[in-house]
């Protein structure tokens, strides 16, 4: 088996981009990705992409060339990102190609996405009454978190803030304005107990990476970061998740909880080795859950954890330190990609005024509906 | 909604229908139609349990898929929620009454409830409220 390190990453900031479409957006940092590591298009192998809504991924290649190249796009929720870079490293991985591009890019309208039941293999009244909306299962879940582990609305508005004052020095983040928790307490009640600032948003946004073979990393020069890990799993029996109409008595595991199993086992590493994680906040109480879920710390800790401050820059194991989904919002198609690149600049040594000091390893994990969960894990060299 | 989805029962109570697994014996809601119908046995739930988690929906859902009138001035939030319905199974649903006065693990009854449509029309569907005079 190849290694496969990350040898280039460029990034369409996120936000609103009037007058650029979401492929516009993706054509942008496939082209920064490669002048990143200094190869042309010609030179990349195989390519994995995703987008949600601005149409098939695979619209880049008339704007990059038309070169013959393997294009598989990739549709996965909000794991579309992390489902394209999985795609790549496996394909590196087994020998098949030395350079692969996944890449991801989207455009949402404005508000909450408002998925059609059918797609689900749900029928259309659990629509037409109001249920189908990611917002309340992640408020249903995080509330009987709460109850169950006694975590506070206090450390929910926590997460939110420490989001705001990471986004406020990230250059690719959207809400760039750093937020006290009482504002985000006192904000509007979106769905209890999360309020409009703990929620991230539907934005736009494009992300491009570029991974090789050791062999082909080598001749570039570009062994700074190895993909040392990853795994992806959907939901097991008995797991609470997005649109389930009927839940069993039985609490089980969830798919974040296998995917981090499976993934610190393929790098050979444990929690307690990670400097610093991006994981998946869609709301603070996702980010809160899956600090537990992903094997950082035992539930009910979170609310000593962020009172804290040890998932700060300078604490114990930071999290998300570009603001994550909730600074820099969700365009589907690239937020789980944004996180590895995240991740590449804070190994690097690129990340400026939020840079983790002395960082080594550094996790990512991304979950989309209907319950599933991809995990990275990169290595410094 | 027809009666697929629920019953009211001879002594007046409202009963959701749901699906038992020929093969495993596992519980599924809604009952499946069609081709994978026939796997499974058409039952009747308690008609009451307890509240096991829930929220409000403060805000309006957009139409498709939500067909309740959700026009900022005239909208008017609802609870949602999942009640444990028997040893089996909890199930999904939006909650009647008071959404501030809703608690983890109070009693439930299953009830039908009808609201106003965008299009001027009545949908009339399952929903849970507290129960009866109930305490904790």
């Amino acid at each position: 088996m190849n290694d496969v390190y990350v040898i280039g990453a460029g990034i369409h900031p996120f936000g609103r981009h009037e007058g650029k479409t979401g492929l516009d957006l993706g054509v942008d940092a496939t082209k920064l990705a490669l002048e990143d590591c200094g190869i042309e298009w010609r030179d990349v192998q195989a390519a994995f992409g995703g987008s949600s809504a601005s149409g098939n991924a695979d619209a880049v290649l008339p704007r990059m060339g038309l070169t013959g190249i393997q294009f598989i796009n990739v549709a996965n929720g909000c794991a579309t990102g992390g489902s394209s870079v999985l795609s790549a490293y496996w394909a590196i991985k087994a020998g098949e190609f030395d350079t692969a591009l996944a890449v991801g890019f989207d455009k949402h309208p404005r508000g909450s996405f408002n998925p059609d039941p059918v797609r689900y293999g749900l029928p259309q009244w659990y629509g037409e009454t109001g249920m189908m909306l990611t917002t309340q299962f992640f408020a249903m879940k995080i509330q009987r978190y709460m109850h169950d582990h006694g975590i506070s609305a206090q450390t929910l508005a926590g997460v939110a803030a420490k989001a705001f004052t990471n986004g406020s020095g990230t250059p690719h983040a959207w809400r760039r304005t750093p937020m006290d928790v009482d504002t985000v307490l006192n904000s509007r009640m979106i769905s209890d107990p999360l309020t409009q600032y703990m929620f991230c948003s539907p934005s736009e946004g494009g992300v491009a990476l570029i991974l090789a073979s050791e062999k082909k990393a080598r001749e570039l020069g570009r062994t700074q970061v190895k993909l040392r890990g990853a795994a992806f799993k959907t939901r097991p029996e008995h797991s609470f998740e997005v649109f389930s109409p009927l839940l069993s008595v039985e609490r089980g595991e969830t798919p974040t909880m296998l995917a981090a199993r499976s993934a610190f086992e393929n790098a050979g590493v444990g929690p307690e080795d990670i400097d610093l994680a991006q994981i998946q906040d869609t709301e603070s109480g996702a980010e809160i859950m899956h600090m537990a879920e992903n094997g950082f710390c035992d539930d009910g800790d979170q609310e000593q954890w962020i009172s804290e401050g040890r998932t700060t820059i300078g604490g114990k194991l930071p999290i998300n330190t570009d603001g994550g989904c909730i600074a820099c919002g969700e365009p589907i198609g690239a937020s789980g990609l944004r996180q590895i690149y995240e991740n590449v600049l804070q190994l690097r040594g690129q990340a400026e005024n939020r840079q983790v000091e002395n960082a080594r390893l550094a996790y990512s994990q991304v979950y989309g509906a209907p319950g599933l969960s991809a995990i990275a894990i990169l290595e410094k060299q | 909604m027809s009666n697929e989805i629920f019953a009211d029962d001879q002594d007046g109570k409202v009963r959701i229908i749901a699906g038992r697994s020929r093969e495993n014996g596992q519980i599924v809601f809604p009952l499946p139609q069609g081709a994978e119908e026939a796997d499974y046995e058409r039952i009747e739930l308690p008609p009451s349990g307890t509240l096991w988690t829930y929220t409000v929906q403060r805000i309006p859902p957009k139409n498709p898929p939500f067909v309740g009138i959700n026009s900022p001035d005239e909208y008017q939030p609802f609870a949602v929620g999942y009640v444990r319905l028997g040893d089996e199974v909890m199930i999904e649903g939006r909650i009647a009454g008071d959404p501030d006065s809703l608690e983890i693990g109070m009693p439930m009854d299953c009830v039908t409830i009808s609201f106003p449509t965008a299009n001027g029309a009545e949908m009339a569907t399952y929903a849970f409220t507290p129960a009866n005079g109930s305490k904790l």
